[in-house]
Order: C-alpha cells, then sequence, then structure tokens
C-alpha cells in the first residue's frame, strides 16, 4: 500500500494540474503509513482548506496565502520523499 | 439550505439535467460513469441532489472505512486527512474513484474475481486509477490467480468496449479538456512562478498561471 500511495503522489506532484480534491486520491491509502506520515497529511489537508478559503488572496498572488499554498506542496514532497526513503530502506 | 444546489454541485447537478447525448451534444469532462453518479443523485429531483449527494458520499466513506478496516490499516488516518478538506471533499466525487482504487487492491490482495471490475469502474469515473492497472494485476499474478487475472481483463477489455460503443467521442473530449491544461496555480510545477509572480489567468475552469 505504501507502494500505491508513494505512486499515486508522485503522479499528483508531477502533474502540471494539481486541484485540492486530488488530495482524496490518496487518503485511503494514507490509513497504512507512519503516525509521521499521517500527520503531515493531516497538515497538508489543513493547509489546504486555509489557502482555499481564501481564494480570492491566492490568485490575487497575496504573499501571505500563496506562501500558505507553497508550504503545503513542500510538505507533500517531504511526505513522498519520506515515503520513498522508508520503500527504499525495506528493499 | 440543504435543499439548495451551488458550487460543484450545481455543475454536477446542471449536468444530471441535460438533455441530448453526452460528448455530442454537450461537452463532459469527465468519464461516462460521472455522470451516471450525477444522475443517480439527481433521482428524486434537484431538491433532493445535496441531500442525497452528501448520502452517496457517506457511503463511499463508510465502505472505504471498511476496506482499510479489513486491510489491517487505521481508518482513522484516513478521516483525518479527508475530514479537514471540508466542502472540498463532500462536494466532490473523488471519494468514489478513491473507494473502487483500495477495493481493487482488497480484491487482489484477497484474489477475487471483483478486483479488475472494480479498478475499471474506478477508471471509468475519473481515469487516473488506470496508472494502478499494472500494480493490481501484478498482485493477482504473484498469487498465482492467472484466471481472476484473464477474467479481470476480459471485463476491463468489454467493459472499455462497451462505454467506447455508446460513447465513441468520450476520450477525445475528456483527453483534449486535460490535454489542453496549463500550469494550475496549487501545482508543484507553478511554485517558481508564483514566487517570481506569473499571470495568473481563468482557464480549463480553474486558474493557470503563466
Amino acid at each position: 500500500m505504501r507502494f500505491i500511495f508513494t505512486l499515486l503522489l508522485s503522479a499528483i506532484l508531477y502533474s502540471n494540474t494539481f486541484s485540492p480534491q486530488y488530495l482524496i486520491w490518496v487518503a485511503p491509502f494514507v490509513a497504512f503509513l507512519s503516525d509521521l506520515e499521517v500527520g503531515l497529511m493531516v497538515f497538508a489537508s489543513f493547509l489546504t482548506w486555509f489557502y482555499f478559503r481564501n481564494w480570492d488572496s491566492v490568485i490575487s498572488l497575496e504573499p501571505m496565502d500563496v506562501s500558505i499554498l507553497i508550504l503545503r506542496n513542500i510538505v507533500l514532497i517531504v511526505v513522498l520523499l519520506i515515503s520513498v526513503y522508508k520503500l527504499l530502506k525495506k528493499k | 439550505m440543504i435543499s439548495e444546489v451551488w458550487g460543484e454541485l450545481a455543475l454536477y447537478q446542471g449536468y444530471a439535467e441535460k438533455s441530448g447525448v453526452p460528448y455530442q451534444d454537450f461537452n463532459l469532462e469527465y468519464p461516462p460513469l460521472a455522470l451516471e453518479l450525477f444522475k443517480l443523485a439527481n433521482i428524486l429531483g434537484e431538491e433532493w441532489f445535496t441531500l442525497m449527494w452528501y448520502g452517496m458520499v457517506l457511503i463511499a466513506v463508510l465502505v472505504t472505512c471498511l476496506f482499510i478496516k479489513k486491510m489491517k490499516g487505521k481508518p482513522f488516518h484516513f478521516l483525518a486527512v479527508v475530514l479537514p478538506l471540508g466542502g472540498l471533499f463532500w462536494d466532490r466525487f473523488d471519494i468514489f474513484p478513491a473507494m473502487f482504487s483500495l477495493g481493487a487492491f482488497y480484491f487482489a490482495v484477497a484474489g477475487s474475481y471483483w478486483a479488475l471490475p472494480f479498478l475499471l469502474t474506478g477508471v471509468l469515473l475519473k481515469i487516473y486509477p488506470i496508472i494502478l492497472l499494472p500494480f493490481v494485476i501484478g498482485s493477482l499474478l504473484v498469487r498465482g490467480k492467472i484466471t481472476e487475472v484473464v477474467f479481470g481483463l476480459l471485463v476491463f477489455v468489454c467493459g472499455f468496449a462497451l462505454v467506447y460503443k455508446n460513447h465513441p467521442n468520450w476520450m477525445n473530449c475528456v483527453f483534449g479538456f486535460h490535454g489542453d491544461r496549463g500550469i494550475q496555480i496549487e501545482s508543484v510545477r507553478a511554485i517558481p512562478k508564483l514566487i517570481n509572480g506569473g499571470e495568473v489567468i481563468y482557464s480549463h475552469n480553474t486558474f493557470e498561471i503563466k
């Protein structure tokens, strides 16, 4: 299940589209990850909700709200790296 | 008002009420089964659409939790990720392909005939589960389930052929729409442009950055 999570998250992060609901694609597979990864994914969900709440500011490129969006993406990249590391370690 | 359809649900309800042949008389950016999902939620009419939709999403959540539990995962972790999304979770249909994707693996691990039909349902709802196809087949093969793979692939091909026969234009429509999209403001690829201050434009029902 970790491999599937990693595959889906890589596809989402590599794509040039990333609608907020794409997080739902990987959510069922989060149930098989470590607490640290789950915690980071929950944090990413909260950040998603937060920047989407201020959507008008995001599309106006207000630095504060754009920073939250960028932080969300960085958190997801970190989760991906942790997951890849754990996959390789398992091998 | 729970009876009022708005936002993304208004879009879905609008599709459900459209007359004519999808991909021919009107454009639809989703695969054909998604339209059936919208029609199912609209079965009692517009004023019940929202309630029906939330009921369907709730059922999908419960089934997903059941799959997770059966696979010895932690359903609470799944809920902890999706619930903070609020309306982004409840007002979208992504939980359905996600449920079918997980279900495909549940049945693959159990060596069941249902694995590939489940994945096909997910693909006909939202395309992306297609990337899981080799891994569902692989999961069945490592368990020596050759018959299940052959049966599943037969269902997969026949299912696709049937849908293609009814909607010959659906792939052109869906891939034409999604293949033509630029860099969405929320994607990782947009980060450098967000930092350097790009130009935001509205395109393909979303915001892109140039």
